[in-house]
């Protein structure tokens, strides 16, 4: 078991946040958007529950890019470090799991949007459910 | 065939860049600096022909971050999206991030950098066939 709270920031330092609750969803996601943002084939970002997510240093720090349609990409504006997304009803924050100082205690179980992989990436053959496009999260 | 010049940029728009040669090889970087950075587990990345790379617009949104040591980690400051990295004593030295080219680059990872570090959450498959370098790839590769 990871231990709680899980803590976890940016690159420079300047902004730290902790998860105080077991996460409670992890997934990839193979949209464009996320290859641009991350730079990567596909990003991993876990899911926390209501009320256990807080930025406890670097508030002041943080910048947020918010597509339209979409949800609010926060991200270090000092060293780009990507550190959540808010979704569009403000009713989830997903945490990007490469933000994680150690091990989350959960690992991906998803692929969504896998229409859209990379060329360069083929989508794994890892057992992980499928979505083509956007996944349907399971309800609470 | 990959048509050249490839393109590429940020979510936002700002930034806007091309490659008129074949990239040179790709690899993926699996560093802890790489991971914070894109926040996913390891980080894909080509090594353009010298000369071959240039923004085309959006210089002045580019934001460049150095940790005090290798490559400057250079963003669009603001999408956030990673763009490349570049030498900061050497404009010639960059590495494109691969998820910021519009199409496909016509190349993909051969090698894997800085295996040390994998994420525990997302382990390099048993049957993965690119070679493998425990630290960086001037220690040279594991074996």
């Amino acid at each position: 078991m990871a231990e709680l709270p899980l803590t976890g920031g940016c690159n420079c330092g300047a902004v730290r946040f902790e998860v105080t609750e077991p996460l409670v969803f992890a997934a990839y996601c193979h949209c464009t958007r996320c290859q641009r943002r991350t730079g990567t084939g596909a990003a991993a970002s876990a899911v926390t529950a209501p009320g256990s997510f807080s930025i406890t240093s670097g508030r002041d720090k943080l910048r947020v890019w918010e597509p339209d349609p979409g949800g609010k990409k926060v991200f270090c504006a000092r060293c780009g470090s990507h550190i959540y997304a808010e979704n569009t009803n403000h009713s989830f924050f997903a945490v990007r799991m490469g933000a994680f100082d150690g091990d989350p205690g959960i690992r991906p179980s998803v692929r969504q949007f896998v229409a859209y992989a990379a060329a360069w990436e083929p989508v794994p053959d890892d057992g992980l459910k499928h979505f083509p496009e956007r996944l349907e999260l399971p309800s609470a | 065939m990959t048509d050249y010049p490839l393109t590429g940029g940020c979510n936002c728009g700002a930034v806007r860049f091309e490659v008129t040669e074949p990239l040179v090889y790709a690899y993926y970087c699996h560093c802890t600096r790489c991971q914070r950075r894109s926040g996913s587990g390891a980080a894909p990345g080509a090594i353009p022909a010298p000369g071959s790379f240039k923004i085309l617009q959006g210089e002045d949104e580019l934001q460049r971050w150095n940790a005090g040591d290798g490559f400057d980690k250079v963003f669009c400051s603001k999408c956030g999206s990673h763009v490349f990295a570049g030498a900061p004593d050497n404009p010639e030295l960059a590495s494109i991030r691969m998820g910021a080219f519009d199409g496909d680059p016509g190349i993909r990872p051969t090698r894997r950098h800085f295996t040390n570090y994998v994420a525990v959450w997302e382990p390099i498959p048993e049957d993965d066939p690119l070679e493998r370098y425990p630290e960086s790839l001037m220690d040279g590769p594991d074996g």
